[in-house]
């Protein structure tokens, strides 16, 4: 299991609140879709995008639909960037 | 500033609901805000034919509609098995859409609508074959893009999202993100739906009105290579071939801003005789003396002579575009006057005629007579001036420039003219209102309106249309109403004005008004047209100035040569 780092998440947080105009700490590892406003099916992919390019990251295609919440993001941002 | 608000629509056959915010972001330093209807996915025919529509109802001023040519072509046979059965099938889906956009055009007669023209993302097999091929994608995408075109000839209010110009600095293949398409149906990537995002803001701020309208351009290491002053005039860089072209390429680029309309001036830390010399006399210049509507050639701070330029030609200093090689002037500049736009040059030369040509400030959807005549205007100016100060006394000098002034009822070849100087004139304009070519379209139609442009020559030239005005008929109550007067401030100081007037009067006797009413919104810039009202005899009265609407041609100064056309 890849550990989530303090760094990874800030960073994170702060793409999830931009592209869901949410404040930064209204997101949670929790926070998932339906739980924001704008986090729907397809606000989701426009997450995955933001994230990929906040890491200069690009997920397989079988993974961009996997992670639930933003900590399952977070673990594959760093799964990721191990490969990448 | 409070932000206007833009009705806008986004249709397409495919997802790129993301562009939405992306316009957004890019619009609210122009204090824009676009309030997005996105239609569901791929559901624009039926937004456009149902009755009644959801669209239709929400009225938008701007309608982009995005189809991709293999969304309505891709499920055709191959070009290989059945050549003809394909481009028979191709040429009917094609007719349907272009039906469909003309129905829209029809059905939303007061929107401007951007249309996507075709541009095939994905490669496809059997390239070479594919070449020499009438029904290959390629092929379909070119002859459909000219009845796009030709259609947008016929339909005033429908025009064309060029993708080619759009994603012109990426690279083609890379413009699909398949991994999103495949999960997702979005044909762009996110790189390109902010390249084509910004191409929507330069189309809202070309709707808009909202252009820059003066380059500041420095000489050295700007317009040619090296320092003048060290190594003299034969020896600057500039020239028909070699290094020296990128700069010569560069100023064929900005004499394409001057035939649309932007003014060009020059602001540079030299010597005034030998610079000067230079643009007379080098044989590579492509700029030359006429060109330019005002220079400041000295050693003064480059601020205090954009101000200068600025106030010489009557233009806001936040309408001003400064281009220097000089990172030190350019951060001063942006230190002393924070409102002109200031512009990083790439380092390299080279990179100069790429970077000039995708500059986002000239934008406009049309281009009229005035505009490509603009720069010429402004130097027969700079002359008035000089014989101004030649005459004995202002009245002399008035009589002998023989002045014409023609009041005209503005008909369609008027309207996109009479839409810009709404859009463009802040400081002699009584009202402010601005309007696009379409509003006006739809005014011109209404026996409730009348609009006027006036224009004016004299013996030292042309200025072509230097004014308008929008006036609103209450015919029951034998009122007009001044929604909107206003005059470039190039002109004012020499009576026009008060003939424009009179000539706008006389135009009105047909209707039987006999008051006209007018008001005064004042901004931070049209101080100048707060005399007007009290000096031509509108009286105030609470909100609003009245005056007799009957007037003859003894209100027109004498010096004025006045002429009426319906």
């Amino acid at each position: 299991m890849n550990e989530l780092d303090n760094d990874t998440w800030q960073r994170l947080k702060t793409v999830v609140a931009r592209t869901f105009k949410a404040a930064p700490d209204a997101v949670t590892p929790e926070s998932a879709l339906g739980t924001l406003p704008n986090w729907d099916s397809l606000g989701h992919l426009t997450l995955m995008m933001e994230v990929e390019k906040e890491f200069g990251i690009t997920f397989p295609t079988d993974k961009i639909n996997e992670p639930q919440t933003a900590g399952e993001i977070g673990r594959l941002v760093v799964a990721t960037r191990g490969k990448n | 500033m409070k932000a206007k608000s833009l009705p806008c629509a986004l249709l397409s056959s495919f997802t790129l609901d993301q562009v939405s915010g992306m316009v957004n972001s890019r619009l609210e330093r122009d204090g824009v805000n676009c309030q997005w209807f996105v239609a569901p996915f791929n559901q624009y025919p039926q937004l456009i034919l149902s009755e009644p529509s959801e669209l239709v109802a929400q009225a938008p001023k701007v309608a982009f509609l995005a189809v991709a040519i293999e969304d309505l072509l891709g499920s055709l046979p191959s070009p290989w098995a059945q050549p003809e059965p394909r481009q028979a099938l191709a040429q009917e889906r094609l007719a349907d859409f272009f039906g469909l956009v003309r129905r829209m055009a029809e059905r939303l007669p007061a929107t401007t609508i951007f249309v996507h023209d075709f541009f095939p993302l994905a490669p496809m097999p059997n390239a070479v074959l594919a070449s020499a091929s009438n029904a290959s994608l390629s092929a379909l995408a070119r002859a459909a893009n000219n009845s796009l075109r030709a259609l947008a000839g016929d339909c005033p209010n429908v025009r064309i999202v060029c993708l080619e110009e759009a994603f012109v600095s990426l690279p083609r293949a890379s413009i699909c993100d398949p991994r999103y398409y495949y999960l997702a149906k979005m044909r762009f990537g996110r790189t390109a739906m902010e390249c084509l995002a910004d191409f929507y803001a330069r189309l809202l701020r070309a709707y808009l009105g909202l252009r820059k309208k003066c380059l500041v351009l420095d000489l050295d290491n700007t317009l040619w290579g090296g320092v003048i002053g060290e190594l003299g005039p034969d020896k600057i860089v500039l020239s028909d071939d070699g290094p020296g072209k990128a700069f010569q390429d560069m100023q064929r680029h900005l004499l394409e801003y001057y035939e649309t309309g932007t003014l060009l001036t020059v602001c540079s830390k030299n010597d005034e005789a030998l610079a000067l010399g230079a643009i007379r006399d080098h044989p590579a210049m492509i700029l030359r003396p006429h060109h330019f509507a005002a220079m400041r050639i000295n050693w003064q701070d480059k601020a205090s002579n954009i101000r200068e330029l600025a106030a010489e030609l009557n233009l806001g200093i936040d309408s001003m575009v400064f281009l220097d090689d000089s990172e030190h002037e350019r951060a001063e500049v942006r230190r002393l006057e924070p409102t002109v736009t200031v512009i990083d040059l790439p380092k390299d030369p080279s990179a100069y005629p790429a970077f000039v040509a995708q500059l986002p400030y000239f934008d406009a959807l049309t281009t009229t007579e005035d505009d490509r005549r603009r720069g010429q205007m402004y130097v027969e100016d700079r002359q008035r001036r000089e014989l101004g100060q030649q005459a004995r006394s202002l009245e002399d000098f008035l009589t002998g420039l023989e002045i014409q002034v023609t009041v005209q009822r503005a008909d369609a070849m008027l309207l996109p003219r009479l839409a810009q100087l709404t859009q463009r004139t802040n400081q002699f304009n009584l009202t402010t209102r601005r309007y696009t070519d379409n509003d006006l379209a739809t005014l011109s139609q209404s026996p409730d309106w009348r609009l006027f442009g006036v224009s004016t020559r004299d013996r030292i030239g042309d200025a072509g249309i230097v004014g308008g005005a929008l006036i609103h008929l209450d015919r029951a109550a034998a009122v007009a109403r001044i929604d909107t007067l206003m005059l470039s401030c190039r002109i004012l100081g020499r009576g026009i004005e008060t003939a424009f007037l009179a000539g706008m009067l006389l135009g009105l006797e047909d209707t039987g008004v006999a008051t006209i009413i007018a008001e005064y919104i004042p901004t931070d810039r049209n101080g100048v047209a707060k005399e007007f009202l009290p000096q031509h005899g509108f009286v105030a009265q609470e909100k609003y100035w009245t005056r007799s609407a009957v007037a003859g041609r003894e209100l027109c100064p004498k010096w004025i040569h006045l002429k009426i056309t319906q």
